[in-house]
């Protein structure tokens, strides 16, 4: 199970963070810190997988990660999953939000955190993968984003207003 | 008429442009963007103070036209880690909103800003409820979203039919949410795991792609929930996994769901590991998947991140079923030591093959030993997971066989590695050496060595086994003395002591634990190494004489790291160093015949010391200062002789019962313990000895003996041991039971307390009269107003035959006169032969001792 998702920047500012056990925010805080910390150190030959205790925790927690550009995508995961495989879920998706925001770059995560959460809601739920394909995933976002646009059907009187 | 209409309209145009500007508020990304423009966190703090405090006061208003744009910023905040809890009940507010908009950012908040434990999601239970009805799949989503992620066992109590609507449903966007809420509600509310069969292997049956995943989801979980459901549920899960991954092998699948040659690398493993979870223990199931395992083992491109994935999963499903044939078995392991660690062309790939190396050592240990020769150079990667990875393997190969050689690497390794490795690598060598060492002199000097390349990162619990084995074998004690003196304290014995003043501090770095058991060991046992003249008495004395010098300013540091690393806490290294130092002498001096020159040096350190500003210190060198007098000779001999052999076994079961029941479990607390045990094991040993001399001088050097042995013994701990070997009817004023029936007797032992005010301890102490275990037994005691009770947990819940339980209460007066002492008490407890449970006894006890204060 995927316990926390986490994007920190070179300088480790957060940029989304996203746990899906439970945590305190104090704790939240921490893991984000030490979790930057960690991964920060390590070079770009290294291998993309850390273990990590933390000493506020009770059961240790595998990072795994990647570094694109200016900004890390750190996974917490428990002894279950496949480390390859969150490896290349973190690139579907990294894949998907460049389909969404068209050349996704720092910017626009810092300034849409919640359009970022949207599609990761649409690939993790609880900690499960839910979704892998990019087409599926963004699909389902650009209809979620249509669907905001438009009213819903228990309003007709406004609707009929509006088409006036 | 249509010019009074444009009047109106530019009017109120006018109006609205006037409130804009008296009231504005900001958008999430001018809220952004002033954040990033801080330049210090004071800054930020004060701008996210301001803006919360203008979302609050909306929030009061019941704003409702920035209410989204307000929670987005709060979410914003909230990732910042600044306090957002007055957002939650707006977070239900938006989720209720009609407009899908709304609705998003509401259950985002939700699924951000709450967390299960919190009861406003109680009040979220209607909005889900009527969204997971609704007929737009998007808000039905959102709704099945949420239960996943968050949901309490209370809530899905009340969703859960409405979740069984979704999972036979059409759609399959909202059959993968609901599979993924149903394995939410798998862990939260086992009792309905049952009832989610169907719908699992339904969905395994139908072959629609996109469900399929989060269907082998559930049936991991499943499998997780009940051992039981395995055996139900293999027969219907094992076949179509095993279509599945034969129809994702053959090429003519969907080329869209390709990464890198592989077909849906991530089905693959999912199901590989469904597989390994139901095919376990079956034998027809194993011979279910063994072709297609064999056909993926030998098949799939290794070239690629997805490939070796799946090759890894492979792997590890195949060692994890034991029932499949050994061949397969065999050729598992050869694929990840020969083929892929060997030709492993990044670290990803050497590490993932290490780590499922290790999965897999338990299993095939000698077929694994084969690439111990690969194992070893990954310890000498520059990347510390590998390392990490390549020590926990090794480790796992030792045995009797290459012990000495593994421990050379091992030690090799110590000399070079980082700090925060070496902890686990000491206690990687001392389990090794414990168990598979050649002799007892390999195993001192082994321990020796990795002391003296660990030294204060060395954990306190294998300092004190260390010990422990020293003074348990009287034949290696003169061995470790010699080794001991050369790690520790040769490199300080050329110094000359006249010239300490001067000398350079920066090229003697101390090792404070190191040297602290090598003086603990030469002052136990060194005697006998100088009566030989194996060891000069010069020579040990001018050495202690340079860390007393060096001890004041070097220790600090490597007590921070230590600090830092082991958690724990710094007691001044450099004090217990010198208190070491200087019992050490005192040893020395009453022991040894030393020439006149050696006992007149002594002495004199000893006075000089007598006015140290360390108290502890102090008091040490006056005492022994006292002691070394003529007139004390024969009380001197008795009280610095040996310690008695301190039981190393029964040490090490504590140690290792520690180690089994709490891997990586606080350091610091699982050595306090130890610590505790070690000194109540020679506190018994000394109550038996016969002695003459005065029995309270003899607790108080008693004590500070034991700890020369223990670094870093905090007053706690001693507090500890001083109050778990109080003896409970010695001490106690009075003893006095209480009536509890046929089932069990009670006695309550009665301690005076005096601080702050006088107040009775009363020990409950219950004992069972009948075989059958009491179930859930309680206490529960009430006292009249101007009493005062405070009832400390009870030792267990289940009284046995022949186990005590123990409960302590402390009660006191809150009045100024005088008024009689009772309670009230009530006992139950339930017995699985009788119909009426719980048993209850209830009574008034007014019984107390009288006592003259």
């Amino acid at each position: 199970m995927i316990r926390f998702l986490l994007i920190v920047n070179n300088h480790g500012k957060a940029r989304l963070t996203k746990f899906y056990s439970f945590y305190s925010e104090e704790h939240q805080q921490k893991l984000i810190r030490e979790c930057y910390a960690l991964v920060t150190r390590r070079n770009e030959e290294m291998c993309n997988f850390l273990e990590a205790s933390f000493p506020f925790l009770e059961d240790d927690i595998r990072l795994i990660y990647r570094h694109y550009a200016t900004l890390y995508f750190i996974c917490g995961v428990d002894v279950v999953e496949s480390e390859l495989g969150i490896l290349d879920l973190i690139q579907v998706f990294v894949e998907t939000l460049d389909r969404c925001f068209e050349n996704v770059c720092e910017l626009d995560i810092i300034f849409h955190p919640d359009k970022v959460h949207y599609v990761l809601d649409e690939i993790v739920v609880g900690g499960l993968v839910m979704e892998t394909n990019v087409t599926e995933i963004y699909s389902a976002v650009q209809s979620a984003n249509n669907q905001e646009t438009r009213l819903l059907p228990g309003n007709r009187t406004l609707n009929r207003i509006f088409r006036q | 008429m249509e010019k009074e209409a444009k009047k109106l309209y530019k009017k109120t145009k006018e109006m609205f442009r006037d409130a804009k500007k008296t009231f504005y508020c900001k958008t999430l990304r001018e809220v952004v963007k002033e954040f990033r423009s801080c330049k210090t966190t004071a800054e930020e703090r004060a701008l996210v103070k301001k803006e919360s405090a203008q979302i609050r006061d909306l929030f009061k208003e019941g704003d409702t036209a920035f209410r989204r744009r307000n929670i987005a910023k709060l979410l914003f905040f909230h990732m910042q880690g600044y306090p957002t809890e007055f957002g939650q009940l707006e977070c239900l507010k938006l989720c209720t909103s009609p407009k899908y908009k709304d609705k998003r950012v509401g259950y985002l908040g939700l699924l951000v800003l709450l967390d299960e434990n919190q009861e406003v999601l109680t009040l979220v239970t209607n909005c889900i409820l009527q969204d997971l009805q609704s007929n737009i799949p998007l808000v039905a989503g959102l709704a099945l979203t949420a239960v996943g992620n968050v949901a309490s066992a209370e809530l899905i109590k009340d969703v859960f039919p409405l979740v069984e609507k979704h999972l036979q449903g059409k759609d399959p966007y909202l059959r993968k949410k609901a599979l993924l809420a149903a394995v939410r509600i798998c862990k939260k509310v086992p009792e309905y795991s049952n009832l989610l069969f169907d719908y699992m292997t339904q969905t395994l049956g139908e072959h629609t792609e996109e469900v399929v995943l989060t269907g082998l989801a559930l049936a991991f979980e499943l499998a997780n929930t009940s051992p039981e459901y395995i055996d139900r549920l293999r027969n219907k899960v094992i076949p179509p996994c095993v279509n599945l991954l034969k129809e994702l092998l053959s090429p003519s699948f969907d080329p869209e769901l390709t990464i890198s040659g592989i077909t849906d690398p991530f089905l693959q493993v999912k199901l590989l590991q469904v597989l390994s979870a139901y095919g376990k223990g079956s034998k027809e199931a194993a011979n279910n998947c063994t072709d297609v395992l064999i056909k993926i083992l030998s098949n799939t491109d290794s070239s690629s991140n997805a490939g070796l994935a799946v090759i890894y999963e492979c792997v590890r499903t195949v060692i994890a079923i034991r029932e499949l044939p050994d061949t397969l078995r065999s050729l598992a392991v050869e694929t990840l030591g020969g083929r892929l660690l060997n030709e492993a062309k990044d670290n990803n790939a050497r590490y993932v093959s290490l780590q499922t190396l290790l999965t897999v050592v338990e299993e095939k240990k000698e077929d694994v030993k084969r690439y111990l020769d690969t194992i070893l150079e990954c310890l000498n990667d520059p990347d510390i997971s590998i390392r990490r990875r390549a020590l926990d393997l090794v480790y796992a190969l030792t045995d009797s066989s290459n012990i000495i050689q593994l421990s050379r690497c091992f030690l090799e390794f110590l000399e070079t590695c980082e700090d925060e490795l070496k902890p686990d690598v000491a206690r990687k060598l001392s389990d090794m050496a414990d168990r598979y060492a050649p002799d007892i002199e390999w195993h001192v000097n082994c321990m020796a060595r990795t002391l003296s390349l660990t030294d204060v990162l060395m954990p306190e619990s294998l300092i004190s086994l260390f010990i422990a084995l020293i003074s348990a074998k009287e034949s290696v004690q003169e061995y470790a003395a010699k080794i001991l003196f050369e790690l520790g304290l040769q490199p300080y014995a050329k110094v000359n002591p006249q010239n300490t003043g001067r000398m350079d501090p920066s090229l003697y770095v101390l090792k404070p634990a190191l040297e602290m058991v090598s003086i603990w060991v030469i002052g136990e046992f060194g005697y006998k190494l100088i009566e030989q003249g194996a060891l000069s008495s010069e020579e040990v004395v001018n050495s202690l004489c340079t860390i007393l010098h060096l001890s004041i300013r070097n220790t600090y540091d490597e007590g921070t790291k230590r600090e830092v690393l082991l958690g724990g806490s710094v007691h001044s290294s450099s004090s217990l160093l010198r208190e070491v130092v200087l019992s050490c002498l005192a040893k020395l001096y009453t022991r040894v015949m030393l020439s006149r020159e050696i006992q007149e040096r002594i002495l004199n350190i000893l006075r000089t010391y007598q006015t140290s500003l360390d108290l502890e210190v102090q008091q040490r060198a006056c005492e022994y200062f006292q002691m070394m007098d003529e007139r004390w000779n024969t009380f001197s001999q008795q009280i610095m002789a040996s310690l008695p052999p301190i039981d190393y076994n029964s040490l090490r079961k504590k140690h290792l019962k520690g180690a089994d029941t709490a891997p990586g479990a606080n350091p610091r607390k699982e050595l306090s313990e130890s610590l505790v045990s070690l000194l109540l094991d020679e506190e018994e040993h000394h109550n038996e000895e016969p002695t003459t001399i005065d029995l309270t001088s003899w607790n108080v050097l008693d004590l500070g003996k034991d700890t020369q042995s223990l670094p870093n013994l905090s007053e706690h701990d001693l507090d500890g041991l001083l109050f778990s070997t109080n003896n409970k009817s010695e001490k106690a004023c009075a003893t006095k039971t209480i009536e509890c029936g046929e089932h069990l007797n009670a006695e309550l032992y009665f301690f005076k307390e005096h601080s702050p005010n006088f107040t009775w301890k009363v020990e409950f102490h219950f004992d069972s009269l009948v075989r059958e275990p009491l179930k859930r037994f309680r206490l529960q005691i009430a006292v009249p107003k101007y009493m005062k009770i405070d009832l400390q947990p009870a030792t267990g819940t289940t009284l046995e035959y022949g186990k005590e339980v123990v409960q302590v209460a402390q009660l006191s007066q809150t009045t100024v006169e005088e008024k009689t002492w009772q309670f009230k008490y009530r006992i139950s407890y339930e017995m699985d032969s009788t119909p009426n449970n719980p048993i209850t006894r209830e009574g008034i006890f007014r019984d107390f001792p009288v006592e003259k204060r």
